[in-house]
């Protein structure tokens, strides 16, 4: 499954320094982390107008300065139970390849972390996981925690079950 | 030099050279008396040709040096313009046509012009040329053309030599400020100069003028048996050059008589504008219209503070903004013309082909539009212009039976409707007929022969944009391979407008698209659809009623109103759009409902809404990412509240 190409892109994004700077947020009590450069920034659960016909995880749309930005729910993207909003709710806003933007929603946004090279498994063996392997770049260790850094363009690829 | 940054210049400026070409050529064709066809023909020949030299194009330029030999003696009357010298012109001009082309997409273009060469040699016959050269010496002789290059340069020399006058001009050339590629304008000059005469002194030096550095002034030293007059005409026949001063050594007097500017005016016009990349006005298009958007929102945030001063500065900006808005909406129209212009060429050659004859009539191309419209319908009016050509128009025979004239005449009318442009292509053949396309509908299984035989004569036109339809029992090259109104529809579709169909048998076909003036500004409609608000495009929109649960008819299961004795479906928008909440409020409360009758093509839908908001000049955004292809909508808007709503695609409720 992980080619030579994949390897090459996951090592740009994630081990082009020493130090790579994570955002890591809470989905269904998991950390999940993508890399800094990828999040343009990170806003409230602002409402979100529905877009009839979307593929099933796509929230909607909101306008973000006068851009329009699709919504994806990371629990319906994940398959787990439904998101229960609370105040820590809040929307990741991304920035895929070609420009592609889009927000996650996000149980909790808690920090930005460093990891070295070294603390990054870019061949993770599968854990005891529902979201699909697509998504998962790589996990990244500190400490005692396991992050589960996204592959985005993965995330924002509409195959066709996902209809 | 690097000639890559003038490439664009050369594209659009030859583009230009070639439509003027083929049109007055056609024109001359028509009536070989008048002469000023000719010289038009002349001229962007001659243009293209400098054009050609210093972008380095030397094939090019070559072959359109020959082709001006012929169009010479064609206008000097030493060969006449038979019907076999026209066409090889127009073959020529598509060659050059070709040729630019490939250029625009940054290939090099293998040009064989050399066959085409040859046929041209072949016309003009020595003595002719010999003729030419004495009486027009500065003009390229065509006879000479087959003699040794080397041997010509050096038979020019000796006789250059001997020449007793020759004398040295003191020639200053003055470019035209607004010009854009000095660099290249210097060098046609130069190149012009050398022609006539040896080149002393240049200052500054050649390369430094090819290499732009400038201003807009350079003089140089000629030594040359031509007289004064003869060395500015030269100068002045090129393009962008303001003004040219020559003086003599010998005689200071001359040198303070400035010559040209208005001899200039005449041959040249100053044209007062800028080329400017389309990707650089939608960035402004983009812009603009954010700022509008914000200039809307910050009405509506200020509103409620009830001061006075605020609210009359919103007033100033919003009078601002909507001025720069149609600003840079005209910078982005064009003339009809631009595309129109090609289309007598390709009916000619098409009849041609076919064996019919065909006159075309262009009303309107005046009236402009947005460039994107335009180049969007330039292939499905090639389509609709061949098929017109091919299945509309009879054979002159057949015209005769029918007595009608021998010409068939297709007719491209322009027209300003409102907030749409129309375009109609209107050709005098022999018409569709209902029931023959209703049979080959249902041949080609596109319905059966019972719902073939209850669609209305209009609808029955429509037919053929059915994907698959072909009348033809002939596949042809140019039509009857049941793909081109298929396309034609779908193209005009995505552009937001419309295609309709009337005809009449014997009397002619009429194919009438209606077309948004712009894309990226419409009017709409606002809805709301129980608690969800959607944007209807006006131009889409026939008129909307209040509907009553009384006034819902079932037919086959399917819900329709009675409007003005005719049955139009309804579609529950709440029910398409999933819209929660829509089913039981539906239940509970069938009062106050609406509908918007829409049209598109010849078929209408009533959409069911929960209620009308307004009409609204709306910014369409397009969706992009992973929602590009939920094919509900086109696009979608911000409203006056900073929310998103979608905008429908109305074709894909019918």
């Amino acid at each position: 499954m992980a080619t030579y190409e994949k390897e090459l892109r996951q090592k740009q994004i994630y081990s082009d320094s020493h130090k790579t700077q994570i955002v890591v947020f809470c989905v269904q009590n998991e950390e999940y982390g993508i890399h800094i450069n990828k999040v343009l920034e990170i806003s409230e659960l602002v409402s979100i107008v529905r877009m009839p016909r979307a593929p099933h995880f796509v929230e909607g749309v909101i306008n973000l300065r006068n851009l329009i930005v699709p919504i994806i729910d990371l629990h319906k993207r994940f398959n787990l139970p439904p998101r229960e909003n609370t105040p820590a709710t809040s929307i990741t806003i991304i920035d895929g390849n070609e420009g592609n933007r889009a927000g996650f929603i996000v149980d909790e946004v808690k920090e930005v972390i460093s990891l070295s090279v070294d603390q990054i498994d870019e061949k993770p063996m599968l854990l005891n996981q529902s979201i699909g392997s697509d998504f998962i770049a790589g996990v990244g260790r500190l400490d005692q925690r396991l992050i589960i850094l996204l592959d985005i363009d993965n995330i924002l690829k509409v195959s066709s079950d996902s209809q | 030099m690097d000639m890559s940054k003038y490439q664009d210049i050369f594209v659009a400026e030859s583009r230009e050279n070639i439509i003027i070409l083929n049109k007055s050529l056609l024109e001359f064709e028509k009536n070989p008396a008048t002469l000023e066809p000719l010289d038009e023909i002349f001229r962007s020949m001659h243009s293209l040709k400098g054009m050609a030299g210093a972008m380095g194009f030397e094939a090019l330029a070559d072959f359109a040096h020959t082709t001006e030999d012929i169009l010479d003696q064609m206008r000097k009357k030493a060969i006449s313009p038979s019907a076999e010298i026209i066409d090889i012109l127009f073959t020529a001009f598509d060659a050059l046509e070709t040729f630019v082309e490939q250029t625009a997409i940054g290939k090099a273009y293998d040009t064989n012009f050399l066959d085409l060469k040859y046929q041209f040699e072949a016309l003009v016959s020595p003595q002719e040329s010999v003729e030419t050269a004495t009486l027009f010496p500065d003009l390229p002789i065509a006879g000479l053309a087959s003699l040794d290059d080397e041997a010509t340069e050096a038979i020019e020399k000796i006789a250059g030599l001997k020449s007793p006058d020759e004398k040295n001009y003191d020639v200053t050339v003055f470019l035209d400020k607004e010009c854009q590629m000095k660099g290249v304008r210097a060098f046609i000059v130069l190149k012009t100069l050398k022609e006539i005469g040896t080149l002393v002194q240049c200052e500054p030096p050649e390369h430094d003028l090819e290499a732009n550095k400038f201003g807009y002034q350079f003089r140089m030293t000629l030594k040359t048996a031509k007289s004064k007059e003869e060395i500015e005409q030269a100068v002045l026949k090129i393009f962008e050059i303001e003004n040219v001063r020559i003086k003599t050594p010998t005689s200071s007097q001359e040198s303070k008589q400035k010559r040209g500017p208005s001899k200039k005016q005449v041959a040249i016009p100053q044209t007062k504008s800028v080329r400017v990349a389309i990707e650089q006005l939608d960035n402004l298009m983009n812009s603009v219209e954010e700022l509008v958007l914000n200039r809307g929102r910050l009405a509506r945030v200020t509103k409620s503070l009830n001061n006075s001063q605020i609210s009359g500065l919103i007033e100033q900006l919003a009078r601002l903004t909507t001025n720069l808005r149609d600003e840079v909406m005209q910078a982005r129209m064009v003339p009809a013309s631009e595309t129109l212009d090609r289309y007598p060429r390709l009916v000619r050659d098409v009849s041609k082909e076919l064996g019919k004859l065909v006159d075309i009539k262009i009303e309107g191309g005046d009236i402009e539009l947005d460039r994107t419209v335009l180049d969007q319908i330039s292939d499905p009016m090639v389509h609709l212009l061949r098929n017109a050509i091919d299945h509309g128009i009879e054979s002159p025979d057949q015209r005769e039976l029918h007595g009608k004239p021998e010409v068939g005449t297709i007719k491209i009318i322009v027209s300003r409707e409102r907030n749409n442009v129309l375009v109609s292509v209107e050709d005098d053949g022999k018409g569709l007929d209902p029931a023959t396309l209703k049979q080959k509908a249902a041949e080609n299984g596109i319905c059966t022969h019972e719902e073939a035989s209850q669609l209305t004569d209009e609808e029955a036109y429509m037919l053929v944009t059915r994907p698959g339809f072909s009348t033809s029992s002939v596949v042809t090259d140019v039509s009857g391979r049941g793909v081109g109104m298929d396309v034609v529809r779908t193209r005009i579709r995505s552009l937001g407008g419309t295609l309709s169909i009337q005809s009449t048998i014997n009397v002619g076909t009429n194919f009438g698209l209606r077309l948004p003036l712009t894309l990226a500004i419409i009017q709409g409609l606002e809805v709301d659809v129980y608690g969800e608000t959607y944007v209807i495009p006006l131009a889409n929109i026939m008129e909307t009623m209040d509907i009553y649960p009384e006034a819902i008819q079932t037919i086959k299961q399917e819900e329709v109103t009675i409007l003005r004795g005719d049955i139009v479906p309804l579609v529950r928008l709440g029910e398409v759009l999933e819209t929660p909440g829509a089913v039981e409020t539906a239940m509970v409360n069938q009062e106050g409902l609406a509908a918007v009758i829409v049209e598109v093509g010849s078929r209408r839908r009533g959409l069911v809404v929960s209620g009308l908001i307004g009409q609204n000049e709306i910014v369409v955004k397009p969706l992009r990412g992973i929602i590009n292809m939920v094919n509900l909508f086109t696009g979608v808007t911000i409203l006056g509240d900073g929310q998103p709503a979608f905008i429908l695609d109305v074709a894909s409720f019918l």
